[in-house]
């Protein structure tokens, strides 16, 4: 049980406005979990509820078995990686590593040697006597991760961790902060907005939106089939489009958006006659030359062209709907605007989705 | 920098130049070689080591850094409690606990100053250090509050939120966190505490008590001899020892190395502790002290020091400038002098509430010395409460060089001295010249409502042509230049004959006022047969020729008259010729019609 | 719930410091104004509001209305001294002198007011240091003391710091870059100054404001070093009352007036303060 987290309909709420609501969650010890969503989403809230600054008004959260309720953060048996690092500043780096030791009361020797040893998980030996205001800001990130873990928690908390990095050393430190979880076999809990940083670490997501979980599992589980319209959109399904079933007929379902018609494998979820949301991936849409006849293309003609480097996204008007398509880069062939094409949305990649209450 | 960029900064430096300007002057003064005036006339360190032989100053000056670090103590430790129970919750009654924080902010000093007497005299709490160390404490708290409050605002509390996450409870986050980082902050309140305690005077002079008296109560007092080099040379030492110890911060805030702060800051706390170093409180645990409480200028240390080692004592002095605070001290009950030196009109207030021990003559054999025409007076028939010290008249100064001779009180009413006049700052003496002057035989004590008003016009009538009116350092402003004529007492004048013979007294011929001030001992001394003691010492013939001597008021002392040397015993300022005492009046308590009197003074003031 | 209890443990012992020597003394304060003087300068307990009818008599309201107005004067002038150094500071000076020059701003007060006050008399005297430098110049020798003008002198001289730290405070916290926005949006120097710079430091003002009218509306010891005692303001009419008529009962009632004044004052500025926090 040691490191498991349980939260049972864990509700909060901030003068009148629920960060939080009837949250239920289960993390199975050294698991690494990754609260995914917008701003505002109530990710952060849940973590501080975790670590004990904020008390729920509702539901009950265990950690490793124990109900942590009138808990003070400091009796906790997890330790919080801070969005800006929260390093003291008045402390060297050894002095902010060794700092939780301290207030155990640890022998001089022993916090030499577990800061020693922390530093060097964190790849900074030899940075003890430096001043914080001195490091980088990848330093600081991993002299917080030594700060944390030198403690040894049950479950590490992260707070956006690696918001304040650049794209190359957040990569990195992605890959580092994976292996080490790995490693030490410690539950994560991860809090960020950034989908991919999700995607790459974790063992699974949990996708927040307006203080609910909307929708958790595995990394490519969550890729490949999203439940729900807010979490379709923020994994990246670009092309959402309100739908009313006209009939189910083979497996497929037939649908109709305005003057777009096309069809998509029935999950058993479609309903003749009802109106769903559906998604598709712009890269699993597929671009064909004018005048080709495969069956369910429809005409279209290319309004926009974003180059993103290793592909191309063209915003294609097609039936009345803009919709957005992807092409490597190899694969693309130079379109200008206003050329006509023909555009095609193959069943298999048409998601079914939940309304939710996302945007 | 581009012109407008010059021209905000030229603006700049001329406001800090308005700023130092006063500075620069008090520190040039402190090594000029004349006493008085505002020229140059060479350099001198003379006024340093005079400092550090006036042992009144030196003793203000401890005590005055006794109370300011006690009392920064205490408020910056509650200041600085509050700002972070601000910081760390939001009170339900917010709205209340801030107006009482806001209180000592915007509460004039003067009601803080009279509220606190209050409050001590219902809690019969001896005004002394205690209750002066109490008010400092008081009204610094709120200012401590507002300055780490200001720094806690911008303070990131993930900071202590990491703290409690790696196992540091509330208390301790407090201590190991918070406090180091809004260190500058409250070392920043501190300084201002402690800026505002060695500065106070107004809460100070109603609060202080036996022992109690500060660095700017004594230059208050002092001031009727007009601020003295010393006091510019205290002045410069305190300002410099403040910068250095500001210089330190600002080192140490830059991340400069320690060592190159210890020099500034250690040279700074050593001008700090200097004064405790140099000759410090004599008065040994079991050693007698007679804690006396006279005006300024009135005694000088070399008399005292006499009287200590004959009895092998200790005088502590405090000192005030106006009878009425002596009788606000006494009244109040609360202060415990052995001697006192009241006004004639003072002893008999304190007369009528009981407030004086009656004195045991058979222990005053000098008495014997004191010219009777001072002694068994109204104000206390048969000397039973008090003995005669100082006596003098008021009367005109004036620089006749400019002026010719003068015998006449309607000279202060003559248009072509506009601007050239000053009066005394006092109802008493003001409305007493105009009732002089008023023709229909009215004194000096009258309290006659109708009288009064029509002194009053006359004075009104004088007001374009006074330049200032001033009862503390007169002579100063006659010396100065800025006045021809002065209203004044003699004693003071006295000495601002010394200085400049163009400077001449009269008691002019419509008659005058006198004052005469008396020895006396408060009911409920510690000391009394000490007190007893020191009476009787000041009328040996000696003593009494010494006192009159140094301070240059006239004594009643009959056989101390005859030791003086015949400069002296022959000054028209000091022992006017007998015809003078013939139409001199003794000032006495007007009972009700003070507060006519203090009326119509605030009328003529007022007045455009 | 502990941190409701450290902080209530934090605030007790300063707030009841306060309370007992600050709201206690002011009930006392209350109780004696209802009284009258003895004879002997004492208070006898006998209620009546007599002694404010007489505070509001006309010859006490001319004082009252003299005292506001240069507490005003006071107040507009350090306003126009300070938020130009105030701006010098925080805008066109390197950040490694800025905390320097703030320590000079307040660096005068570590010396007796009473000492800054004599030696502005030692400058303005009629053979002072002012006049001095004149008659070098060829300028005749002026009566600088003994006016209004010294008392206003004297009084700014006071309060400048009062006004320039809170100002400097406010402008610190702004954003330069709404100031270059401004610019680059074609606002002139003084369009700027009006719309961008005045409006935000507003807080600023509004504070300093406070900090200076206060102690200026109870100044007694400018007036009469500077001014020669030659106008009555209410802080000399106060003082007077306890320390010469000995009239205490008539002084609490003046000053409970007073503090009725500053309470109106404090009021006047909260709005621009709310106004401003809530920008």
């Amino acid at each position: 049980m040691r490191g498991a987290i349980r939260l049972v309909g864990v509700g909060k709420s901030f003068g009148g406005t629920e960060a939080v609501r009837e949250v239920s969650l289960d993390v199975a010890p050294g698991e690494f979990v990754t609260l995914l969503g917008p701003s505002g989403c109530g990710k952060t809230t849940l973590l501080r509820l975790l670590a004990g600054f904020e008390t729920p008004d509702a539901g009950q959260v265990l950690i490793s078995g124990r109900d942590v309720a009138g808990l003070p953060p400091h009796r906790r048996p997890v330790n919080t990686v801070f969005q800006h690092y929260a390093l003291f500043p008045h402390q060297d780096v050894a002095g902010n590593v060794a700092f939780g030791l301290r207030m155990q009361k640890r022998p001089a020797a022993e916090i030499r040697d577990k800061v020693a040893r922390a530093l060097d998980l964190v790849q900074l030996a030899g940075y003890e006597a430096r001043r914080v205001d001195e490091l980088s800001g990848g330093q600081k990130q991993r002299v917080a991760l030594a700060r944390a873990l030198v403690l040894e928690p049950e479950v590490l908390l992260l707070d956006e961790p690696l918001a304040a990095l650049d794209a190359k050393l957040r990569a990195q430190m992605q890959v580092e902060l994976k292996n080490l979880q790995e490693r030490l076999q410690m539950t994560f809990v991860f809090v960020t907005h950034d989908r991919d940083e999700a995607l790459i670490m974790s063992d699974r997501v949990a996708v927040m939106n307006a203080g609910r979980v909307e929708q958790e599992g595995a990394p490519d589980a969550l890729y490949d089939r999203p439940r729900t319209r807010f979490v379709a959109d923020f994994l990246g399904v670009r092309n959402l489009l309100h739908v009313r079933v006209l009939r189910i007929d083979e497996g497929l379902a037939q649908l109709e958006a305005g003057r777009l018609r096309f069809a998509a494998r029935d999950d058993g979820g479609y309903r003749a006659g009802a109106e769903t949301w559906v998604g598709v991936r712009p890269e699993r849409v597929r671009l064909l030359a004018e005048g080709a006849s495969e069956a369910g293309a429809e005409d279209g003609v290319v309004e926009d062209e974003i180059y993103l480097g290793d592909r191309t996204d063209w915003v294609v008007r097609a039936a009345g709907h803009a919709l957005v398509v992807a092409e490597s880069a190899r694969g693309a062939q130079p379109r200008g605007r206003g050329e006509r094409v023909r555009l095609l949305l193959p069943p298999e990649a048409v998601l079914r989705l939940a309304d939710g209450d996302g945007v | 920098m581009n012109r407008r960029g010059s021209g905000l900064g030229l603006f700049a430096l001329l406001v800090y130049l308005f700023l130092y300007a006063p500075i620069l002057v008090l520190a040039a003064l402190s090594f000029n070689e004349s006493r008085s005036s505002a020229l140059w006339e060479g350099f001198t360190f003379a006024w340093y080591l005079k400092l550090l032989q006036n042992a009144q100053v030196m003793q203000a000056l401890r005590t005055s850094l006794i109370v300011a670090f006690v009392s920064t103590v205490f408020s910056t430790v509650l200041g600085t409690a509050a700002a972070l129970a601000f910081h760390r919750h939001r009170f339900r009654r917010g709205a209340a606990i801030e107006a009482l924080f806001a209180l000592p902010i915007v509460v004039p000093e003067i009601v803080i100053a009279s509220s606190m007497v209050l409050l001590f005299a219902a809690l019969s709490l001896r005004l002394g250090l205690l209750t002066v160390v109490l008010a400092h404490v008081a009204f610094s708290i709120s200012y401590v509050v507002v300055v780490v409050r200001a720094r806690l605002a911008g303070f990131d509390r993930t900071l202590e939120e990491a703290a409690m996450d790696l196992g540091a409870g509330p208390w301790r986050t407090l201590w190991t966190v918070t406090l180091p980082l809004c260190a500058p902050a409250i070392l920043a309140g501190a300084l201002l505490a402690f800026a505002l305690s060695i500065d106070d005077y107004v809460i100070t002079s109603f609060v202080a008590g036996v022992g109690s008296t500060t660095l700017p109560l004594q230059i208050y007092s002092m001031v009727r001899s007009g601020v003295s080099p010393e006091i510019n040379a205290v002045s410069t030492l305190l300002l410099l020892a403040t910068s250095l110890l500001l210089l330190a911060a600002h080192l140490l805030e830059r991340g400069k190395p320690a060592r190159l702060c210890a020099a500034p800051a250690g040279l700074g706390l050593a001008l700090l502790a200097g004064p405790f170093l140099i000759g410090g409180p004599a008065a040994a645990a079991g050693e007698k002290v007679l804690n006396l409480y006279i005006w300024s200028n009135y005694i000088a240390p070399e008399t005292l020091a006499k009287f200590e080692a004959r009895h092998g004592v200790k005088v502590n002095v405090d000192l005030y400038d106006s009878n009425e605070a002596l009788l606000a001290k006494l009244q109040a009950g609360n202060a415990n002098y052995d001697v006192v030196c009241p006004s004639n009109y003072a002893v008999a207030i304190l007369a009528r509430q009981e407030l004086l021990h009656p004195l045991d003559l058979t222990a005053l054999p000098n008495l014997a010395h004191v010219d009777p025409a001072f002694l068994d007076r109204p104000h206390d028939p048969g000397n039973r409460l008090s003995i005669p010290y100082f006596w003098g008249t008021t009367g005109i100064a004036y620089r006749k060089s400019r002026t010719g001779p003068i015998d006449s009180w309607a000279a202060l009413w003559e248009p072509r001295f506009k601007g050239r006049i000053l009066m005394l700052d006092d109802a008493r003496e003001t409305l007493g010249i105009a009732l002089l002057l008023s023709r229909d035989g009215h004194g000096v004590n009258e309290t006659d409502e109708r009288a009064l008003r029509q002194a009053k016009e006359l004075l009104l009538v004088q007001k374009p042509l006074v330049r200032t009116y001033n009862s503390a350092d007169f002579d100063q402003v006659l010396l100065a230049g800025d006045v021809w004529l002065a209203q004044g007492w003699s004693g003071q004048f006295a000495r601002a004959m010394d200085e400049d013979p163009d400077i001449e007294y009269v008691v002019p011929k419509e008659g005058s006022s006198f004052f005469l001030d008396s020895l006396a001992i408060p009911r409920g001394a510690p000391n009394p047969a000490l007190g007893h003691a020191f009476l009787d010492f000041v009328m040996e013939p000696e003593i009494a020729a010494e006192i009159c001597m140094t301070m240059r008021y006239s004594t009643p002392n009959r056989a101390a008259r005859a030791l003086l040397p015949a400069a002296i015993r022959d000054h028209p300022a000091i022992f006017p010729p007998p015809d003078v005492m013939n139409r001199v009046e003794l000032l006495e308590d007007v009972g009700d019609a003070t507060v006519l009197y203090d009326r119509l003074w605030t009328e003529v003031k007022s007045a455009r | 719930m502990t941190a409701r209890r450290q902080a209530l443990l934090l605030l007790v012992p300063a707030a009841l410091t306060l309370f007992v020597l600050f709201v206690l003394p002011q009930a006392l304060m209350f109780e004696a104004s209802l009284g009258r003087r003895s004879a002997y300068g004492g208070i006898v307990h006998e209620w009546s509001f007599a002694n404010y009818a007489r505070a509001l008599e006309p010859l006490y309201l001319g004082i009252f209305a003299r005292s506001v107005g240069l507490a005003a004067l006071t107040t507009g002038l350090c306003l126009a001294l300070a938020w130009p150094v105030a701006w010098w500071i925080a805008f066109r000076v390197p950040q490694r002198h800025k905390s320097a020059l703030l320590v000079l701003l307040v660096l005068p007060f570590w010396t007796s007011f009473l000492v800054r006050m004599y030696a502005w008399i030692v400058l303005l005297r009629t053979e002072g240091v002012v006049n001095a430098v004149g008659v070098a110049f060829g300028l005749p020798a002026f009566d600088l003391l003994y006016n209004d003008l010294a008392v206003l002198i004297g009084q700014v001289y006071g309060e400048l710091p009062f006004m320039a730290l809170p100002l400097y405070a406010s402008m610190e916290k702004l954003d330069r870059r709404l100031l270059e926005a401004a610019a680059d949006l074609g606002a002139s120097p003084l369009r700027r100054l009006r719309e961008i710079a005045l409006p935000l430091t507003l807080p600023g003002i509004a504070a300093g404001a406070v900090l200076v009218f206060i102690p200026s509306l109870g100044a007694y010891l400018a007036p009469d070093l500077l001014g020669g005692a030659k106008g009555v303001y209410v802080g000399n009419l106060v003082q007077s009352q306890f320390a010469v008529a000995r009239d205490a009962p008539f002084g609490a009632a003046l000053s409970f007036v007073l503090a009725l004044l500053v309470f109106v004052a404090v009021a006047a500025a909260r709005r621009p303060l709310a106004a401003a926090r809530g920008l």
